[in-house]
């Protein structure tokens, strides 16, 4: 019965990943999590009005513009960005672990920064959140704290829910890493998604 | 009796350099060893023997050939810059006997863990160099010719110095700049001075020598175009040539000999040499220099009290004992009786098999890379350990990531790519995942070598990848076991941010937190690359007091900014520093050392060679064709 649930866990995990994949590229929609605001709604209800914001890793940028008129500014990095720039919002092409975008960030005084599934996917997270400027941090990361990571970890499987991921997280990791890169940690909850949210500052 | 073993031996480039003098004097020595015969079927041959090793890898046509075959491999230049310079042949080296032709070749290959090493003098050309009677009429005629006056102090400098491929550029190997930098010190405190030059591809010096105004003759026609082959020139006329001198000067930064040291010696004229080759076992110890205060100190206690002569007839003497015939031939008769002979069943199936296989697979090699479909660009991921904004370090990693991504082969997927480039760091050991066909490991240095990192490399690198050959050393004699070693030198990439302005002041900048009493009063540079920066750029001089990360930041700013340094001895630091600076053993000499450092700055400035990123870049991107 153990390999009928390993099979099981694996076809499922295939299936939807391949039929989201070509879904999105057949149709030129985004996934269905991106048509609610579930995943984004955080981030909107923790900025305000005087925040210059980068959204680092925007891709698309999709929680970029919803941020904009909330607002001072937004910034967003990506290096599959295209360059753009709409009222108070700026889309910029650049590696978000290269010196260009670290120093973007300082020249732009940015005071917010946002990492929507950023984390997951970077070999030195704490690197990366150590070179960051002082200001409030905001991030969203997959959670491993549910039963088909645990399952498929048990199993032998690969229990990333995504081949680019390095890892995923538990809230007491994320909260560790983020404190070892100099932030306080003023809220870490499951989010709408069941993702995991954090939010930090650091002066 | 046992049956002759069939040697087939190789390794000529028909060039005219010296590997052909190699060839001919090492055929002609193993045709007087017992047991062995000569063959001139490759096919047939028991061993190979080369004196060219690396043609052995390099050679696309010979790659497949020595694989099955015992193989005598003969290091004609510094084994270690080989392994540096020539990616597979560690691997292949270590399934070799491999013969180091000097005390430092021998000590190179023990040092990076080769299994098989033996040490076999260089043949001398006995023969072709011989002493010349001051008073033969043909050394007048020759140093009248060249318009060499009379009372001149004559240094010969015999080495090709330019590059081939850019006759504008000096060889790097034969360090021309550094010979230049010893010249000018020397021509202000003696100006009857004259340098001789001869053969081809002299272009660099001539010029650099022509700047500097210092005088010098060039024997053979002086050509704007590449002079090679035809400015070759006779043994005869060399051997004319050195005996015109006063002084050969040695100036390389590495060598497998070189022969004109034996040359010399075997002219009976006066040579000095940086401690390359065979100059440790041939000169005597006077006659070596590290530095450039030490070369001009020596050149000029020659020609004011004739130092140098006591060293001529100790040389000539260790010439004949250990680079004669009879000796070499003994070397070779040993080496050779303890080479089992071939297993007569097997010999043939082996060869037609040997044949065949190597044949089908050359031709199917040659097809696949000529199709792109079957050689798709290899996917690399890079689980980069984030360095600080802007510093060296991330300028090179930035630069690095560039250009993976302008080729198209970085990809974000850890565990779909064909090849991981992994930073040796221990916060990463968790990011890689296992399973990995091809792993890069970046060795972070000393400090950053865990028993977590051992055990990774061991399990899942394939190559380790360091940045001097220093490192490598050191980590081989820590215990380290590295897979595949490769260097892949840092160097700047300053374009990307702001420049600096040299206000050299006469001061010094120390990096290093030891605590030293004669130089408490002077502040130590923080830590920050750019106050590292600005601080090098507004000194004369760079103190490094250790061999760490910010040490060879420092070392790498003061390079490039043409800063000469005093760096301990026998570090990392110093192959970055090299000629361009000083190096001390202990702390007790620092103050001396500096004194000497601070009244030679403007030599010591001619000779900077900092590390071209081009280069860095193309051994990442192409490992000049092994790596990605």
């Amino acid at each position: 019965m153990r390999s009928l649930l390993k099979l099981y866990l694996f076809l499922s995990e295939f299936v939807e990943r391949r039929f989201f994949y070509y879904y999105c590229k057949l149709s030129g929609d985004t996934h269905p999590k991106n048509w609610f605001d579930f995943r984004h709604r955080d981030f909107l209800e923790r900025v305000s009005p005087s925040d210059v914001v980068a959204d680092l890793g925007c891709g698309t940028g999709s929680l970029a513009r919803k941020l904009a008129p909330r607002v001072h500014s937004v910034l967003g990095l990506d290096l599959s960005a295209r360059p753009e720039q709409r009222g108070n919002l700026r889309f910029s092409q650049v590696d978000i672990l290269s010196s260009a975008c670290f120093e973007l960030l300082r020249s732009e005084g940015v005071n917010t920064l946002v990492l929507s599934h950023v984390l997951e996917h970077l070999p030195d997270p704490v690197g990366f959140l150590g070179r960051l400027p002082a200001g409030k941090l905001l991030v969203c990361v997959p959670s491993c704290e549910n039963w088909r990571y645990g399952a498929r970890e048990k199993l032998g499987l690969n229990p990333l829910t995504d081949d680019t991921h390095v890892k995923e997280y538990s809230r007491a990791l994320l909260r560790e890493e983020v404190e070892k890169a100099g932030f306080n940690v003023e809220e870490v909850f499951f989010n709408g998604e069941g993702e995991i949210f954090l939010r930090a500052s650091k002066s | 009796m046992r049956d002759p073993l069939k040697v087939y031996v190789l390794g000529g480039d028909l060039g005219g350099w010296a590997l052909d003098t190699e060839l001919r004097l090492a055929k002609q020595a193993l045709s007087t060893v017992k047991g062995v015969t000569i063959t001139e079927s490759l096919g047939e041959a028991d061993v190979l023997h080369t004196v060219w090793p690396e043609q052995l890898v390099e050679k696309e046509s010979l790659r497949d050939l020595w694989r099955g075959k015992r193989v005598v491999a003969s290091f004609s230049n510094d084994p270690l810059a080989l392994f540096e310079r020539v990616p597979g042949l560690y691997e292949a080296a270590r399934d070799w006997i491999c013969v180091g032709q000097s005390s430092l070749a021998v000590s190179g290959l023990r040092s990076v863990g080769i299994p098989r090493i033996e040490q076999i003098a260089y043949r001398a050309d006995e023969g072709s160099f011989y002493p010349i009677s001051q008073s033969d009429s043909r050394l007048h005629a020759t140093r009248k010719k060249l318009g060499i006056p009379e009372n001149a102090y004559v240094i010969g400098f015999f080495q090709r110095d330019s590059e081939g491929s850019n006759l504008s550029k000096p060889k790097v190997q034969k360090a021309p700049d550094f010979f230049a930098s010893i010249m000018k010190e020397v021509y202000l405190s003696h100006p009857e001075l004259h340098v001789l030059l001869a053969g081809p591809r002299r272009h660099w010096l001539r010029g650099e020598l022509a700047r500097l105004g210092i005088p010098f003759s060039f024997y053979g026609e002086c050509t704007e175009d590449d002079d090679y082959p035809h400015g070759i020139i006779s043994k005869e006329e060399m051997n004319l040539l050195v005996n015109c001198c006063d002084l050969n000067l040695v100036t390389s930064r590495w060598e497998g000999a070189p022969r004109a040291l034996m040359e010399c010696v075997a002219a009976e004229k006066k040579v000095i040499s940086t401690p390359v080759g065979i100059a440790g076992d041939l000169l005597e110890p006077y006659c070596l220099f590290a530095d450039l205060p030490s070369a001009v100190t020596l050149v000029l206690r020659d020609i004011r009290e004739n130092l140098l002569s006591a060293s001529i007839a100790p040389q000539k003497r260790r010439l004949e004992e250990q680079h004669g015939l009879s000796a070499v031939t003994a070397g070779w008769q040993t080496i050779y009786d303890r080479i089992s002979p071939p297993e007569t069943g097997r010999e043939t199936n082996q060869k037609t098999h040997f044949h065949f296989v190597t044949k089908i697979s050359s031709v199917a090699t040659r097809i696949r890379r000529k199709i792109p479909l079957f050689t798709p660009m290899r996917k690399v991921a890079w689980v980069r350990k984030v360095h600080e904004p802007d510093s060296p370090q991330a300028q090179l990693d930035d630069a690095l990531a560039q250009e993976l991504r302008r080729i198209g082969c970085l990809t974000d997927s850890t565990r779909t790519a064909d090849i991981l480039l992994a930073d040796g760091a221990p916060e990463l050991v968790s990011a890689i995942p296992a399973g990995a066909r091809m792993v890069l490991h970046r060795w972070g240095g000393p400090d950053a070598v865990t028993d977590d990192i051992q055990a990774w490399n061991g399990r899942f690198a394939t190559h380790t990848l360091f940045s001097t050959l220093h490192d490598w050393v050191q980590a081989v004699q820590s215990g380290f076991k590295p897979r595949r070693p490769r260097i892949v030198r840092s160097s700047l990439f300053l374009a990307q941010s702001s420049p600096v302005e040299t206000q050299n002041a006469g001061i010094i900048a120390v990096v290093g937190n030891r605590e030293i009493p004669e130089l408490a009063k002077i502040p130590r540079l923080e830590r920050h690359h750019s106050i590292l920066r600005e601080g090098i750029s507004r000194s004369s001089a760079l103190l490094l007091l250790d061999d760490g990360a910010e040490a060879r930041l420092a070392a790498l700013y003061a390079a490039h900014l043409r800063i000469p340094a005093l760096y301990p001895a026998e570090s990392g630091v110093s192959e970055i520093c090299g000629f361009c600076g000083l190096s001390y053993a202990n702390d007790e000499d620092i103050p001396a050392r500096l004194q000497s450092l601070f009244s030679h700055l403007e030599g010591l400035r001619l000779t900077a060679l900092s590390p071209d990123p081009a280069e860095t870049l193309l051994r990442y991107v192409t490992g000049k064709g092994d790596l990605l």
